[in-house]
């Protein structure tokens, strides 16, 4: 299992809100705070256990590349509601400090 | 007519090049991925961060990959084991004194079963840093790091060994009659006299000294004076006196042959024992040898003259 470090938990939070619908990879960063260099090897991770499935999408517009999508597999949904359950994400976390603050 | 793209936009995409080449070639999908974010970002300076961001995960991965791979551990584990075993057995071979009839010893700073390991694991290192510069220089950079890798193997083992083996060899004392061996120079202290001279003491040494050579060699005297010094067991140091030391001129000392000559220092009645010692640390890779009193953490070598 991958571990469960408040960057996990932020990601795991963010796909898990539309968890059937695809992410791109910037939109995840910008969503969860994340740099992309914190993100793509958890991504990679997920990945490798299965988690996280992905699949190249046409682009919209003609003249740019594909891009790479990702959205959780049933075991990822599984794994994050239990992260989730277990643990409060760190996007979770700060969106109620900066609430507060 | 296409734009071209902004400075940081295309130091942008020579980073995620980079990080294309960096990650592992299983990861190589991930660096299209990353690339093709890219154009989907407005900001110039957003775009440079992604980058960097993308090259630090294509390292992060790198290094994953290496550590992943047991077989460098292994390979790692046995050099540290074989220089370990190949020092352990220089050290012994450099400390252990020579008896000559009489039993009288002969100390030496190293031997040169000690320097030769040194000697030949340094070589295999520089070759391999130097293969690792020009692999960086061509772009070459899984060529580059293999031979960075194997240069680190050589070297890192080594240094911990040698610094474990220096920290935990105890320092050679030469006593009064024994004998002690820098280089090809050979010094031997076989009587001291002991004068007060006003508030302090001076000492006068009768030495002897040979050569650890097959060939004749001439002694630079001017060189000797300056050479030693005298430290006390408060850690005091006192130079020779130069009128009285080596008084004879430059001598020639043939194999096999010692020329008598004396060294005298004044030192303070409260110094309870002294040591001569060398001011010269010695050229910097015989502090890199196995075995040799000069070596890096290693406690230097006292003469006793008291």
């Amino acid at each position: 299992m991958p571990n469960r470090s408040p960057q996990t938990c932020a990601l795991l939070a963010v796909m898990l809100r539309t968890p059937r619908a695809w992410h791109y990879g910037y939109e995840i960063c910008k969503n969860t705070g994340l740099s992309s260099g914190t993100l793509y090897p958890l991504l990679m991770r997920l990945s490798d256990r299965g988690l996280l499935e992905s699949h190249w999408q046409e682009p919209e517009r003609p003249g740019k590349p594909p891009r790479h999508v990702y959205r959780l597999t049933s075991e990822g949904l599984a794994f994050a509601r239990t992260t989730a359950g277990s643990e409060k994400p760190a996007a979770a976390r700060n969106t109620v400090v900066g609430a507060a603050t | 007519m296409t734009k071209r793209p902004s400075l940081p936009r295309r130091i942008a995409l020579v980073l995620l090049e980079h990080a294309a080449r960096v990650l592992p070639s299983a990861r190589r999908t991930w660096a299209t991925a990353m690339r093709n974010e890219l154009p989907q970002i407005e900001n110039d300076r957003e775009a440079l961060a992604w980058a960097g961001g993308c090259l630090v995960a294509g390292y992060v991965e790198r290094a994953k990959a290496i550590a992943r791979n047991r077989q460098w551990m292994k390979i790692a584990l046995a050099a540290f084991l074989t220089i370990a075993a190949i020092g352990l057995a220089s050290w012994r071979a450099g400390q252990r004194p020579y008896l000559t009839p009489g039993n009288h010893q002969i100390f030496r700073e190293v031997s040169d079963a000690a320097a030769l390991p040194g000697l030949l694991i340094f070589v295999a290192a520089a070759v391999s840093g130097m293969v690792a510069l020009l692999a960086i220089h061509d772009r070459k950079f899984h060529q580059a790091a293999r031979a960075g890798w194997a240069c680190a193997v050589i070297i890192v083992p080594y240094l911990t060994a040698l610094t474990i083996v220096s920290l935990l060899t105890p320092g050679t004392i030469v006593n009064i009659g024994d004998s002690y061996c820098y280089d090809l120079w050979c010094l031997e202290v076989n009587r001291v006299t002991a004068t007060p001279k006003g508030h302090d003491i001076l000492y006068t040494a009768d030495v002897l000294v040979f050569v650890d050579s097959t060939h004749t060699h001439h002694l630079p005297v001017d060189q000797a004076k300056d050479f030693f010094y005298v430290l006390d067991d408060q850690g005091r140091r006192y130079p020779l006196r130069r009128e009285m030391s080596f008084v004879n001129a430059d001598v020639t000392v043939h194999p096999g042959e010692s020329v008598k000559s004396s060294l005298a220092f004044l030192a303070p009645p409260s110094a309870r024992k002294l040591y001569l010692m060398g001011n010269d640390s010695g050229p910097p890779w015989v502090r890199l040898y196995f075995g040799s009193d000069l070596s890096l953490f290693h406690r230097r070598p006292l003469l006793r003259v008291l």
